[in-house]
């Protein structure tokens, strides 16, 4: 029988979904760990890694990433660095809005020829789409960031106090995590975006940079999914010893849950955050597409594929290109989540 | 035996019991913030329907209109308004055409039911032999080759997946349109005041039906639950198709369904043959499949027949939460394709700002979801016993 190993332990490495191993859960890790959710996606990503490993202190391969996880980590920082260079305008790559009439849909594989002096073309009204593309990463990445900040904020605390008191507060939160799932995010999304403009617009509420009103929207639809997440962790490490010793110390629950049960939970939930800040990059575009996303002139990936979306048979680099970089940002975060989840173990099914 | 059977029967009953409730629950609440949060906005539908016009005889058509809507009643009142006529089926109207809510519902909700049926179908009839074929060849390089392919199919956004998929497909190979629908065989049967009510029970009665006859009678081979969840939509399809074949054109239908069903199902089968290929290495271990294999039995009859039903019960649950959320979730691809489901009704009514269809359409969706967990849970009690007990003690 060639097939049916007696145990197919594959290397459980990221895209392999195998059967993870549930060894060193990490306890050596969270002293180091205390200072690391601080900074956007990718530096997260990147501290998590490196203090992950180096609190493993796995060999003479220091930080035992593979290939790929490294060239993952280069993408976010080389997006990163563009998004933050084209914001305070350091490095520029031209205007994002300058408009040129004469490059106006052209680009690569576009019906009306390449356009000379913009290597990636210009989107339907004649911007460059390299200046476009670099300020559309900073607001993507934005909402993105933020809106799973608002998530981990708001359900993360919830699902941590909920794990930690159980009984009836439990069972509540838990429920109403249940209600606020069973409509459809997108569904949930697209009604608080189009709440809170219908707000702004009819003057009762001080207008909201479209930005905001995505991160909130966004967010709030994150904090159900992140909350059951973190509950179920901080439930696991509510019930452990060091837990009870420091309760029968006489620490109070506030001290047990920011001093104990928090640093315990966090490393897990990097991983669910770079999940999260992916699907959230998806959502904003998800959101432009359907006509509530950031509105122009500010580029956003999302927006830059909702505007010229009619173009698409006739100059089909304007929408590939924005949604090549998502796909590839995705990608990146995606593995990246998926390196550290099968360092810190956190069961596949749980997300 | 006997007592045994009948005390299964009442645990069943109770698990039954319990998501009714649940049911009720996230009926009551759901619509209660929909309300709210509608009232909060900003905005009189005395206005959007009398926008013009000043003066005492419009000021009292107004005062009429408003207490012909009941909006001069307390804010519980109009709640408890809306929450009868809500279960009465009265789901309003729309502010700009009154057009009843529930007429567009029955055009669009079978749209959009048909587009879940056939992603699911799709994504579960390639992802099970995938995850099947993963768990028995872990680590080998064809398995890696799977799971990296799904792996990036999970980072493809679905939006981007469909304008390549329009693109390519649609617009230079020229193979399928790129957008619009032809009405296929489920529109039919939401015809009439009953039709929808009719569809949906028949939909639950033949998914559970077949779902526990070849979950328990293991008749076929691949006993899984899902497999049985899969034929029995199937033989819902095919059942629909012959009943109402008379009244459309299956091919045109097909065809403008593919593409969005593809761009659904591609996300899904990522998601799918990852959580089956995890749980079935899991139960290739265990003490009952090195048994099956000292007794001799073959390879094939193994995996299908004794590994895959204990295998696919978070694949079944995922399934279902899956399913749930297509009904109104497919929204952005609905509105690339131009389908006319539930999603694009959804974007449209928010776009119009019609408040009092966007609630419907949300309380719907929230109901529906939680109506097929409940089938899901009672497939899954279906499947182990043990749960059985387990839930019902919880």
């Amino acid at each position: 029988m060639p097939g049916l190993r007696r145990s197919p332990r594959a290397t459980p490495g990221p895209g392999s979904g195998g059967p993870t191993i549930r060894d060193e859960v990490g306890e050596t890790v969270h002293e180091e760990f205390e200072s690391g959710f601080s900074g956007g996606g990718a530096l997260v990503a990147e501290e998590a890694v490196l203090v992950g490993d180096e609190g493993r202190g796995r060999g003479p391969l220091k930080w035992g990433l593979s290939f790929f996880a490294w060239l993952a980590i280069g993408w976010m920082v080389f997006i990163v660095i563009i998004a933050v260079l084209a914001k305070i305008g350091l490095v520029t790559w031209g205007d994002p809005q300058n408009v040129i009439a004469s490059c106006a849909r052209k680009g690569p594989f576009a019906n009306e020829g390449t356009a000379p002096g913009h290597l990636l073309g210009c989107d339907s009204d004649g911007r460059d789409m390299i200046a476009r593309l670099a300020l559309g990463a900073w607001t993507s990445l934005l909402v993105g960031t933020g809106s799973v900040a608002l998530g981990f904020l708001i359900g993360g605390t919830l699902g941590l106090i909920a794990g930690y008191f159980g009984g009836r507060l439990d069972s509540f939160l838990v429920s109403t995590f249940n209600v606020l799932l069973s409509v459809p995010g997108v569904v949930l999304a697209l009604a608080l975006v189009a709440f809170l403009q219908g707000s702004a617009q009819a003057g009762t509420a001080t207008a909201l940079p479209d930005v905001v009103i995505l991160i909130i929207a966004i967010g709030v639809v994150a904090i159900p999914l992140i909350g059951r997440i973190s509950r179920a962790s901080a439930l696991t490490w509510s019930r452990r010893e060091f837990v009870l010793a420091a309760r029968a110390q006489g620490a109070k629950n506030g001290r047990v849950m920011w001093r104990e049960v928090l640093p315990n939970v966090l490393p897990a939930m990097v991983s669910i955050a770079l999940l999260s800040v992916a699907i959230a990059i998806v959502a904003e575009g998800a959101l432009a597409i359907l006509g509530v996303g950031v509105r122009p002139p500010t580029p956003s990936w999302g927006n830059m594929i909702a505007i010229d979306r009619g173009e698409l048979f006739t100059s089909p680099h304007i929408v590939f290109e924005p949604a090549l970089l998502i796909f590839l940002t995705v990608l990146a975060l995606n593995y990246l989540g998926d390196v550290i989840r099968a360092k810190f173990d956190v069961r596949e099914s749980a997300i | 035996m006997e007592a045994t059977t009948g005390r299964r029967d009442y645990e069943l009953l109770r698990l039954l019991g319990r998501r009714l409730l649940q049911l009720l629950v996230v009926l009551i609440v759901v619509s209660f913030f929909t309300f709210l949060l509608i009232r909060l906005l900003p905005g009189d539908p005395v206005q959007t329907i009398i926008p013009f016009g000043q003066g005492p005889a419009f000021a009292h058509e107004r005062a009429l209109l408003r207490s012909d809507l009941g909006l001069n009643k307390g804010f519980f009142a109009q709640y408890w308004d809306y929450l009868t006529g809500l279960v009465q089926g009265h789901l309003g109207h729309q502010y700009s055409s009154g057009t009843p809510v529930s007429t567009l519902v029955k055009e669009s909700l079978p749209v959009s039911l048909e587009l879940m049926i056939y992603s699911m179908i799709l994504a579960l009839v390639v992802a099970i032999p995938l995850g099947v074929f993963g768990a028995y060849r872990a680590g080998t390089r064809a398995d890696g080759a799977v799971n990296t392919t799904a792996f990036g199919l999970l980072a493809l956004p679905n939006f981007v997946l469909a304008l390549v998929l329009s693109f390519f497909v649609g617009a230079k190979l020229k193979w399928l349109p790129t957008g619009g629908y032809t009405a296929g065989w489920l529109d039919r049967a939401f015809v009439g005041d009953w039709g929808p009510l009719l569809v949906i029970l028949l939909f639950i009665a033949v998914g559970v039906t077949v779902g526990a006859v070849i979950g328990r009678t293991r008749g076929l081979p691949g006993a899984g639950g899902v497999l049985g969840g899969v034929v029995g939509v199937i033989l819902f399809m095919v059942l629909g198709i012959v009943l109402f074949h008379g009244y459309y054109d299956l091919w045109p239908h097909m065809q403008d369904m593919l593409l969005p069903s593809i761009t659904l199902a591609a996300g899904e089968i990522a998601v799918f043959q990852r959580l089956l290929r995890s749980d079935m290495i899991q139960t290739l271990q265990e003490n009952f499949i090195t048994l099956a294999k000292a007794k001799g039995i073959s390879n094939t009859r193994i995996l299908w027949r004794h590994a895959l039903r204990p295998s696919s019960l978070t694949l079944l649950t995922v399934a279902g939460l899956t399913a749930g959320t297509l009904i109104g979730g497919a929204v952005v691809i609905e509105v690339i394709f131009s389908i006319p489901g539930m999603g694009q009704q959804i974007f449209e009514a928010i776009n119009a700002r019609e408040y009092v269809a966007l609630q419907s359409y949300i309380v719907i969706i929230a109901v529906g979801f939680v109506l097929l967990n409940f089938v899901v849970d009672f497939l899954y009690a279906v499947l182990d016993p043990r749960i059985r007990r387990a839930r019902v003690a919880a």
